[in-house]
């Protein structure tokens, strides 16, 4: 495990780059929740890498000691807690954080298993000393996803919303403005330069690992995604609720204006222009309601269809507008502690 | 990276403007005719003319004809047009990046602001470029031209397919590629375009004065009369109605533009637009 901890670590570049030896020392910081079982296989296949991180960090937000069973059964692996509990992902990152002298931190979730030249390959972009970040791929095991999205990965749109596509199998490293939480990484000089990881992001914690990178795309500082670092994301069960289900839209909704005013600036016109599609993504909802009365046989799935396109409307109004005032509070409190964003 | 270019001869109208307008940023253009004089549709061409005035637009000698045989009435003729187009992106991608591929009656009015966004879609790792055109319809004697619009008067873009592709590209139908992943450019944040979905994609978004300008039937009489025949529309248009009402809105421009709100056909939607450079200059 601790092989490269100390030396320079001999990378392969592929074709991008000449071979090069470079120094970068890596902590892998994994945030969890009550997932004792995923940790153990994640953990496995972080031990089997070609390039073995100087240190690796298990932060555990669970109210009980499964976790801590099982990390303690890997020697050398490093378990902290977060006493926020659940719903305070980007904390667990930040405590996973603290007290890091290794040049590069790695984030990886406790339901991505790293494939053994991950942490190699995520490293490999490094090389250019522009790159501030770099985030890798996520297999979801979805038929033709290594396709869908290639043009688009990790994009903020001008619309203000988020492209994903983190699965996409390009056949090069792209620039993207930001990256997947379960397999990304980033300079430890960066974020110290930005101030931390924050944390105003509850609920679902969705968006909290994408401010990091959109302060650094406001800096103009680089970003990258190489489609050669895979991960193979089982998807583990949710700590409370569904994926997809109104609460995780309620959360996407709000967190999402937090992310953009706090992370972009309110002066951003993709704060100004995200109002615009909020209500334009409310009215689509609210017409595939109403066409849910014409074109759907039965009362009942008449019922259903306009009862969930109006449910969903209302739920991302609601969303948006509790990121205003969480937005306002949160701009507030970085001003008393001496940082715009 | 390196750039070439492909058009197709046959429509002689603002071709100076339109090679012109790319002419820098290009190492080589290959030019694609019919070997007959001959359209898709089996029609006389102004194939020399078109020639001629090429020839005339390459000071520095980047044009490279390419001859063939692309006249077949029996053929549908989008068909036609889609394989002599893959004939010269193929010819034109040989020691290129990527390929350019306008007609010759589009010009680029910002060749900056469009490589800064073929190089943007090729940082994406996307392999083509739609780029907003802005299609001008008719030029009234005052020389104000009018423009497709929205229904009140704002900006609205038109996609003929990816103006720009990387070398190597199949594609589909005309200048459409199945495959190839697009970066999409808009002229607001929202898709502007509606033969789009509305919820299409933008990528990037561009000043409308940077995108293309389409001189679409910005055309002599006698240039509309030819377009008649040859297009490879021709026969789905009831071109005596069509020449009618384009004579009419050019010869009343305003009345035309005060019409736009009542109209139901998106792309019947007209505005006044000024382009002083252009006000003067014979199709």
């Amino acid at each position: 495990m601790q092989k490269d901890a100390t030396t320079r670590a001999a990378l392969t570049l592929g074709r991008y780059a000449e071979a090069v030896h470079t120094p970068l020392s890596t902590v892998v910081v994994i945030a969890t929740y009550r997932r004792p079982d995923y940790m153990e296989e994640c953990l496995s296949h972080l031990g089997r890498q070609s390039v073995a991180p100087a240190r690796i960090v298990v932060v555990d937000a669970s109210p009980d000691d499964l976790t801590r069973d099982v990390v303690e059964q890997h020697p050398g692996v490093e378990y902290r807690r977060n006493p926020r509990g659940v719903g305070h992902t980007a904390t667990s990152r930040a405590i996973g954080l603290e007290g890091a002298h290794e040049e590069i931190v790695a984030f990886i979730d406790d339901d991505a298993y790293a494939e053994p030249d991950w942490l190699e390959r995520l490293l490999e972009p490094y090389a250019d000393p522009n790159v501030a970040a770099v985030g890798g791929r996520a297999r979801n095991g979805q038929s033709d996803e290594e396709h869908q999205g290639i043009g688009e990965i990790g994009l903020l749109l001008p619309d203000g919303r988020l492209t994903g596509y983190f699965a996409a199998a390009p056949d090069r490293v792209v620039v993207v403005d930001h990256m997947l939480g379960a397999n990304m990484s980033v300079r430890s000089s960066v974020v110290r330069e930005l101030g931390g990881i924050r944390d105003f992001y509850p609920g679902t914690c969705l968006r909290e690992e994408t401010d990091i990178a959109l302060r650094m795309r406001r800096r103009g500082m680089r970003i990258v995604y190489t489609p050669f670092a895979v991960v193979e994301h089982v998807g583990g069960r949710y700590a409370r609720g569904r994926r997809f289900d109104a609460r995780y839209r309620y959360f996407g909704a709000r967190n999402h204006v937090v992310l953009l005013a706090t992370s972009l600036g309110w002066r951003d016109p993709h704060v100004r222009i995200y109002g615009g599609t909020v209500l334009r993504m409310t009215r689509r909802e609210v017409v595939a309601g109403l066409r849910a009365l014409k074109h759907r046989d039965g009362a009942r799935a008449r019922a259903r269809g306009l009862g969930g396109g109006l449910q969903r409307a209302v739920v991302d109004l609601v969303g948006a507008s509790a990121g205003v005032v969480a937005a306002v509070r949160a701009t507030v409190a970085l001003r008393r502690r001496g940082s715009a964003t | 990276m390196r750039l070439n270019a492909y058009v197709l001869a046959g429509d002689p109208a603002w071709i100076p403007e339109s090679i012109g307008s790319y002419y820098g940023l290009v190492d080589r253009i290959v030019v694609s005719y019919d070997r007959d004089g001959r359209s898709w549709s089996g029609a006389p061409l102004s194939s020399e003319q078109s020639l001629a005035r090429i020839r005339a637009a390459d000071p520095d000698g980047k044009v490279v004809l390419l001859a063939g045989n692309h006249a077949d009435p029996s053929r549908f003729a989008m068909h036609l047009e889609t394989e002599q187009r893959q004939a010269a992106l193929d010819a034109a991608s040989e020691g290129a990046d990527w390929v350019i591929q306008l007609d010759t009656d589009e010009i680029v009015p910002s060749p900056g602001v469009f490589t800064r966004l073929i190089a943007r879609a090729r940082e994406h790792a996307a392999e083509a470029l739609e780029f907003p055109a802005r299609v001008l319809y008719a030029r009234a004697p005052s020389g104000v031209f009018l423009e497709q619009c929205g229904r009140f008067w704002g900006w609205q873009a038109a996609y003929p397919g990816p103006i720009a592709v990387q070398a190597g590209t199949t594609l589909s139908f005309a200048r459409q590629s199945a495959t190839a992943p697009l970066y999409r450019v808009d002229m607001a944040p929202w898709n502007t375009d509606p033969a789009h979905p509305r919820w299409a994609p933008v990528h990037e978004v561009v000043h409308p004065r940077d995108a293309v300008l389409h001189m679409s039937w910005v055309r002599t009489e006698a240039q509309m009369t030819e377009k008649s025949i040859v297009s490879g529309h021709a026969i789905h248009r009831d071109w005596t109605r069509e020449l009618r009402m384009w004579r009419s809105r050019a010869r009343h421009p305003f009345r035309t533009a005060a019409a736009t709100p009542f109209t139901r056909d998106p792309v019947q939607r007209y505005r006044m637009t000024r382009l002083p450079e252009f006000a003067d200059i014979e199709p």
